[in-house]
């Protein structure tokens, strides 16, 4: 995190210092008035009550009862401030984190649970929001009533002010002995709570899997070991904190006594009158009031500076794909070009090698190979979810960087295996696509995705609730959904990212007919594992090991001695390998038996 | 009465004892925090028994916890919850202020790891380790001492990892494989060689879709070098004995021809034989690199190894002592092929990666200009492996 945590905090309260200098004076007139309030106390017990004074005295009663009308009225402006500033603040922080975490790329959310992230955007922007309503204001404020009260004290009397100030360095110590503790217990409690989101929210986007698989009394028992651990740590970071309120309040107590101890010598030997008496003490008591909160705000304020940094941690991520302040946002005719493509993910190891191909207009290319092959890495650069690490992505002869990722995005559509449908009507799952669509052609990319049919079926038709709570569909009529929703879209370039591996034969056939007019002149891109479901397309890109093995379309492939034929027909690779091993098989054995036993001189190195 | 004539007055032995207390320096407190991570296991349960276990056993390490930093001096145990597994973590913190007892006191804290790994508290083996103290990666001497405390403890010698020039508390203790200096792999000019990737990559990924016919045997190249040229390289494999089949199949599948290599001569010239794995990285010419600085490992993203060659003659070699203003560094940048043409234009790009290059000690700033940091010769390209990695490797 950046050194100048202040400042960035600062810069999110910016906006309303308005709030805050009204804030800011109400709280230095509270303070004032605090500070205000003994001399009419000490008037009414040394001057009014012995010298029998009952104008004075009545006075005294007036103002004391004045001092408390103003301080109930500010305090009710200084909260409800508080109230606004810190509700605005929450505000603006969470939507600023999560408009980040919309620009941020896969990769963040590959490497992260979603329980983490909610985490930090709920529990830790609220503790930005504690320092920034509680604790800075207090703290300016207890610095200046200090510092006032010193001056005050040191007017009626040096001598008791250099007593009172002796016993601070104690207060330094404690804070050299707590500080890193409660930090640290502070980082752990969040990263906990983090840990705990986590495991929640996985285990009930799991249920159907920990219930199959008898899991709920072990999901429960790890549960409660984290809650217990959580509890363990919460204790331990409440008795720090409460031992060192506890010290501090014991150091100003020691303080008090020897102030006590000291004036009243002073009263008993050396004339002190009890007025002076009671006024010095009232403001040492009161000069270590604000010491005392000083320390209760460094204690806020550990909690709160992880909070911060857990905050500024995801803010000060910047998105691995950038995308730039003037890109293109042509339209685009889809010719898709890789040239020498190389890619690596963070972990290290080249997922892509050397990946050329083209994309024409209109055609479809589909991408086959064995798991692992760089397939879907070669979509993602595509979608531009990653950039490409060497080499050329070029769309319609321009490089893929040049455009506007969003202008980019909007002119492409990507059907997964696993669809996601949202919680809400069909008519809105469709719509999600394209917002602006109006219902009849919402109706025609159903119809298109041979998905009309069976929303027709359905009791309240195009706004049948799915999802939670609502209507259940079959893996088809998902995929259907889908497929309209990307067809709204109009889409220039299509993806079909193993759209159709999850579907029994009487979905895929309604499916493979949904996309044949939904591939129809687009350049479309599909990767399947289903050789059969790509056999017409134009051309077929074959990689192994993120490089490009073979390509041309299926005939030109299935006549080659060819990775692309041993994925295509199991049975001729299988019995090519036979045959393979066989030959080298007697090859060796024709070799030992031609030299004699093997002897293991024969094969040993000479080097 | 000056000093030298009080000296003159007083006997030897006082005169000496006065001496050392004044060129002794005060001892500065250090405040190690050290954290081990064990690996996950969905299996693992933190019960009862095993909090009262650790208890005990804590109780035995246990130092006084004054000031002892954001640990304490007491051994904590706790878990992290990682997909469906739970790995845990034990935490301890240790005050040394004298320089000798380091050493001591951090390979007290490393017997306690290993011993919770002996008496089965945790989730698994040691997989990770992180020590945090003051200036830790400009603290040679400091690092000295746990290494030795490493190698007392564990058997073994280890390196550490800066992950972060912002937190130069923070170590991670690992190991190192060591590869090439950063000079030769600038200009590839030693046993590791990109050409011979493809043939490394090959039989590598035979190995791995044959797994049942090679178990037996283990594999390795030998590179030899070559004048001026592209190394040579032969593949062989050592085992308990030699085995046609393997070598027709492999000759076979990839083309490679196999030498067996007996285990004693395997063993008495170790030295020579790389595994495919590390010849494979070596020779890597995307990505970022590890470079180890003496025991310090830092990495180096793949547009910071661009930028080094502008430090770098046509040749290749690099120009040590030269100190090259901002400008030329900028024209050098604008026509150098190994920056990415999106940066090459970048001033802000050229002054990002010159302060990350200066952060980590690679260049050094001297006046307004730059220059390769003195001992930019002996850095050497590896990897570094968490402790766990390591084992897996």
């Amino acid at each position: 995190m950046h050194d100048n945590w202040l400042k960035r905090v600062y810069a999110i309260v910016a906006p309303y210092r308005g709030r805050l200098v009204i804030s800011m004076v109400t709280l230095l007139g509270l303070t004032g008035l605090g500070i205000y309030s003994p001399v009419w106390a000490s008037r009414l017990v040394g001057e009014a009550l012995p010298n029998l004074d009952k104008r004075l005295f009545i006075q005294c009663v007036v103002y004391l009862f004045a001092i408390q009308l103003a301080s109930s009225g500010l305090s009710y402006v200084y909260s409800f401030q508080m109230r606004i500033l810190g509700g605005r603040v929450v505000f603006d922080l969470r939507r600023r984190m999560y408009d980040h975490l919309q620009r941020l790329s896969l990769g963040f959310y590959e490497s992260r649970s979603s329980g983490e992230i909610i985490s930090r955007m709920m529990n830790d922007v609220n503790a930005i929001t504690s320092l920034v309503t509680g604790t800075a204001l207090n703290t300016l404020v207890s610095s200046c009533k200090a510092l006032v009260l010193l001056c005050v004290l040191y007017h009626f009397s040096p001598k008791v002010t250099w007593i009172a100030l002796t016993i601070l360095p104690l207060h330094f110590l404690g804070y050299f002995f707590f500080q890193a503790r409660i930090s640290h217990i502070s980082w752990k409690s969040s990263e906990k709570v983090s840990q705990i989101y986590g495991k929640v929210s996985e285990v009930v986007g799991a249920m159907k899997m920990v219930k199959s698989h008898s899991g709920e009394i072990r999901e429960s028992r790890a549960l409660i070991t984290q809650l217990r651990e959580s509890y363990d740590i919460n204790l331990y970071s409440g008795n720090l904190t409460n031992i060192w309120g506890h010290a501090t309040s014991n150091i100003s107590h020691l303080g008090t006594v020897v102030v006590t101890v000291v004036c009243g010598y002073a009263v008993l030997d050396d004339g002190m009158t009890l007025q002076q008496y009671i006024l010095l003490l009232s403001y040492v008591a009161m000069l270590y009031a604000p010491v005392a909160e000083l320390i209760g705000v460094v204690q806020q304020i550990l909690p709160a500076k992880v909070g911060i940094r857990r905050v500024f941690e995801i803010m000060d991520l910047a998105p691995e794909v950038v995308d730039p302040p003037d890109g293109i946002r042509d339209t685009i005719r889809g010719k898709v070009e890789f040239a020498n493509v190389g890619f690596a993910y963070s972990s290290g190891d080249q997922v892509l090698e050397g990946v050329s191909f083209i994309a024409n207009p209109g055609e479809t290319v589909a991408f086959v190979g064995p798991s692992g092959s760089g397939k879907t890495t070669i979509i993602n650069l595509i979608a531009r979810f990653y950039d490409r690490g060497v080499g050329q992505i070029l769309i319609d002869g321009r490089d893929i960087q040049e455009y506007s990722l969003r202008a980019l995005r909007d002119q492409m559509s990507i059907v997964l295996q696993e669809t996601h449908l949202f919680r809400g009507t069909i008519f809105d799952n469709i719509r999600y696509g394209k917002p602006d669509a109006p219902i009849e052609e919402i109706e025609r990319a159903a119809e298109l995705a041979n998905a009309h049919e069976f929303i027709g079926t359905l009791p309240d038709t195009y706004r049948t609730l799915i999802g939670a709570n609502g209507i259940r569909l079959s893996g088809g009529q998902r995929q259907r959904i889908a497929i309209a929703r990307a067809l709204i879209r109009n889409p220039r370039i299509l993806i079909l990212d193993e759209a159709t591996s999850a579907l029994d034969t009487v979905s895929e056939s309604k499916v493979q007919e949904a996309f044949v007019r939904l591939m129809r002149d687009r350049t479309t891109f599909v990767v399947a594992h289903r050789l059969s479901t790509i056999k017409n397309a134009d051309k077929i890109v074959v990689l192994e090991e993120g490089q490009v093995v073979q390509m041309g379309d299926h005939d030109e492939l299935i006549d080659q001695d060819g990775l692309y034929r041993e994925l295509y027909d199991p049975e001729w690779a299988k019995e090519r390998k036979r045959l393979r091993d066989e030959r080298i098989e007697q090859l060796a054995v024709s070799n030992i038996t031609a030299i004699g036993p093997p002897k293991a001189a024969r094969w040993r190195s000479t080097n | 009465m000056e000093v030298d004539q009080l000296m003159t007055v007083v006997p030897d032995v006082v005169r000496a004892k006065v001496a050392k207390v004044s060129h002794m320096e005060k001892p500065q407190p250090t405040v190690f925090d050290i954290v081990a991570w064990y690996e996950p296991s969905a299996h693992f349960k933190y019960t009862r028994g095993v909090r009262k276990a650790f208890e005990e056993m804590a109780r035995e390490y246990t130092k006084s916890t004054l000031l002892l930093g954001r640990f304490g001096g007491r051994p904590v145990m706790q878990t992290d919850i990682q997909g469906i597994g739970v790995a845990t973590r034990v935490e301890i913190g240790r005050l040394s202020l004298f320089k000798g007892h380091q050493q001591a006191l951090i390979k007290g804290v490393f017997d306690m790891f290993r011993d919770c790994m002996g008496r089965e508290l945790v989730s698994g083996p040691l997989e990770r380790m992180a020590i945090h103290f003051s200036k830790a990666d400009s603290r040679g001497s400091v690092r000295d001492s746990i290494r030795q405390a490493f190698s007392e403890a564990f058997g073994e010698e280890c390196s550490f990892l800066a992950p972060d020039v912002d937190q130069p508390d923070y170590l991670l203790v690992g190991h190192s494989v060591d590869y090439q200096t950063l000079i030769q792999y600038l200009s590839e000019d030693s046993l590791y060689h990109s050409a011979h990737r493809g043939r490394i990559e090959k039989v590598s990924r035979h190995l791995n879709q044959e797994v049942g016919r090679y178990e037996k045997h283990r594999f390795h190249v030998v590179p030899v070098r070559a004048d001026g040229g592209i190394p040579a390289l032969s593949f062989c494999y050592t085992g308990e004995e030699p085995d046609r089949r393997v070598e027709a199949f492999m000759e076979g599948y990839t083309g490679e021809r196999l030498s067996f290599v007996e285990r004693d001569s395997f063993q008495a010239e170790r030295h020579r034989y790389l595994g495919l794995k590390d010849y494979e990285r070596a020779s890597r010419r995307f990505g970022g690199l590890w470079i180890l600085q003496s025991d310090m490992a830092r990495f180096l993203s793949q547009l910071e190894v661009g930028s080094l060659y502008l430090f770098l003659d046509e040749d290749l070699r690099p120009e040590m002592g030269r100190v090259f203003t901002w400008e030329e560094l900028f024209a050098r940048q604008i026509s150098s092929s190994r920056i990415d043409p999106a940066s090459r234009n970048s001033q802000t790009f050229l002054e990002i990666v010159l302060e990350s290059l200066a952060c980590k000690h690679f260049i050094s700033e001297e006046g307004d200009g730059f220059r390769l940091d003195e001992e930019f010769g002996r850095y050497q390209h590896v990897t570094f492996y968490e402790l766990g990695e390591f084992r897996k490797k």
